[in-house]
């Protein structure tokens, strides 16, 4: 083992790391986005095809994150310099500029998460209330949000600055039992509603006939990509605590239907009660399609005080949004970190330096909700990029050898083929949902799709994916070089590390 | 609730469910072995 890797901090326990690994996974998207999609592509037939992408999609793009980051112990910019080749020091520093990216803006949503909680607790979602009324004022207040932000990156920098067994650790074991709890109590109460049978349908009861269109995989295929945390870099940066003998497989499996089980609690809590409370299933279907903020901020906060208990579970259904944004927030902000300390900044100096850019970087998104509508839609599609690049960096090592030599040399189950044709079709499943995404937003201006600032144009897409892309291309040399100068592969160490295994 | 969302719903769960636990258990058996 080098001394890089034998000063790296691991994990405590294993229980530790998989508990922070299912806070990776289980994030807004499961709560707030989840519920919407599956109510909007037809239920049970969302739901197989959903299961089926996270198996060709997430679960072999987790397995690449861990063995990149396990056989290199670096963050993205040094692992990709070492797997992947000096010339390709770039991607990972584009991943982690896209993680960092949602992260600027992500801050706000923990923030809008933790304010709602407190408009619950203090107890102004009330009957009759104008939630949309309520959502503008504190959008439209920059004291506010940018109060609350403040507050959240504090938050999420206090747990970081205490390290990896200490804070990520620590946090995981409390919160993630914490989140389940509530979301498990939200769904038992949306469940016993009367009328909640009618959303129970919608959500369980295939439509075969939607089962074969590809609006219902297109969506399926998007929503486990941006759901569980795969291709953020953010796995990647986690195995680098690894023990040497952590298994590669069974924790790709497990934060996958980890992450399956948070989105089937969100629907849980969210469907009946939507289809319970209003007066058509046309209401319904309304509601769902009125987005993230619509649905949640607005809908919901409407909806709570109408029910019997609905004040409390307002209060725990907002406590468990917050949990999940910060048990988010946290490893995506390790991502940058993790950089900072191969680049030989001392862990809380660079945890201080992170979270103050953090939070400058947030400002326009505290201030201007267009703003932070827009570096969403743009870092989306750029998170579908990132995975690709995992891809070819597996390509250039070979797809066989990678299954066979990192992945099942440490793992109690051997993965066979099948993650080899996954891996090759990466590609075309890219270029296909990318695509479709793309074909959507010239609908959405179809005269000025082109146009990069609008919030959610092909053009504002193109034009700031392709910029950085640029960027870092161009910083390739600055980038690898900036990192340790420790090279396992290059010195032969990493292939010798993992025959050792 | 009809049968069917019955049927269904414990398909869904049990699909999904099912695995978790099964890969957990795993994971806490190499662990138990570990400490042993």
């Amino acid at each position: 083992m080098s001394k890089q890797t034998a000063k790296t901090e691991q994990w405590g326990s294993r229980m530790g790391f998989i508990f922070a690994a299912l806070g990776m996974a289980v994030g807004t998207g499961n709560i707030w986005r989840f519920p919407r999609i599956v109510g909007s592509n037809h239920g049970g037939a969302f739901i197989i095809a959903y299961i089926i992408c996270n198996m060709i999609w997430v679960v072999p793009l987790l397995m690449m994150e861990m063995g990149i980051g396990k056989s290199t112990r670096l963050g993205a910019i040094g692992a990709f310099r070492d797997f992947y080749g000096k010339k390709k020091a770039w991607m990972g520093g584009w991943i982690t500029w896209v993680c960092a990216a949602i992260t600027f803006y992500y801050a706000i949503v923990f923030a809008q998460a933790m304010r709602y909680f407190v408009f619950a607790v203090q107890g102004s979602l009330k009957v009759g209330m104008d939630s949309q009324a309520l959502w503008d004022g504190f959008v439209g207040d920059p004291v506010q949000t940018i109060s609350f932000q403040f507050l959240a990156v504090a938050i999420m920098g206090f747990i970081l600055y205490r390290g990896v067994q200490g804070g990520l650790e620590a946090v995981g074991k409390i919160a993630i039992p914490l989140l389940f709890v509530s979301l498990i109590g939200t769904s038992i109460w949306a469940v016993m509603q009367p009328g909640a049978a009618v959303g129970l349908k919608f959500l369980f009861v295939p439509d075969w006939n939607a089962f074969f269109t590809p609006k219902v995989w297109l969506n399926a295929l998007t929503q486990a990509a941006w759901s569980a945390g795969a291709g953020w870099g953010m796995m990647l940066t986690y195995a680098n605590y690894f023990k040497k003998n952590e298994d590669i497989a069974v924790n790709s499996f497990m934060i996958s239907f980890g992450d399956m089980i948070g989105a089937m609690l969100g629907a849980l809590a969210v469907l009946p009660a939507v289809f319970a409370v209003a007066a058509s299933e046309g209401e319904a279907m309304s509601a769902l399609s009125a987005g993230n903020v619509g649905l949640t901020f607005i809908y919901l906060a409407k909806l709570f005080p109408t029910i019997p208990g609905g004040n409390i579970i307002a209060m725990v259904f907002f406590f468990a949004l917050s949990l999940a944004a910060l048990t988010s927030i946290i490893p995506q902000t390790e991502v940058i970190i993790r950089n900072f300390v191969n680049a030989g900044y001392d862990r809380k100096k660079a945890t201080i330096v992170v979270c103050a850019a953090c939070f400058v970087l947030g400002l326009p998104s505290a201030i201007n909700i267009n703003f932070l509508n827009n570096q969403d839609w743009v870092w989306g599609i750029g998170l579908l990029l990132c995975g690709l690049f995992y891809a070819l960096a597996v390509y250039k090592f070979g797809v066989d050898r990678f299954r066979l030599q990192i992945i099942n040399s440490c793992s109690d189950i051997q993965v066979g083929k099948w993650f080899n044709y996954a891996v090759l079709f990466f590609p075309a499943l890219l270029t296909v949902v990318v695509g479709w995404w793309f074909y959507q937003s010239i609908g959405w201006y179809p005269d000025s799709w082109w146009n990069p600032f609008l919030t959610e144009s092909l053009g504002t897409v193109v034009f700031q994916v392709g910029l950085t892309i640029g960027v870092f291309y161009l910083a390739n040399n600055w980038l690898g070089n900036w990192v340790t100068p420790e090279k396992l592969m290059n010195e032969g160490k990493f292939i010798k590390a993992i025959e050792e295994v | 609730m009809e049968m069917e969302t019955l049927f269904w719903m414990i398909v869904m769960l049990g699909a999904i469910f099912g695995p978790f636990v099964y890969f957990v258990s795993l994971a806490g058996k190499k662990e138990k072995i570990k400490a042993e």
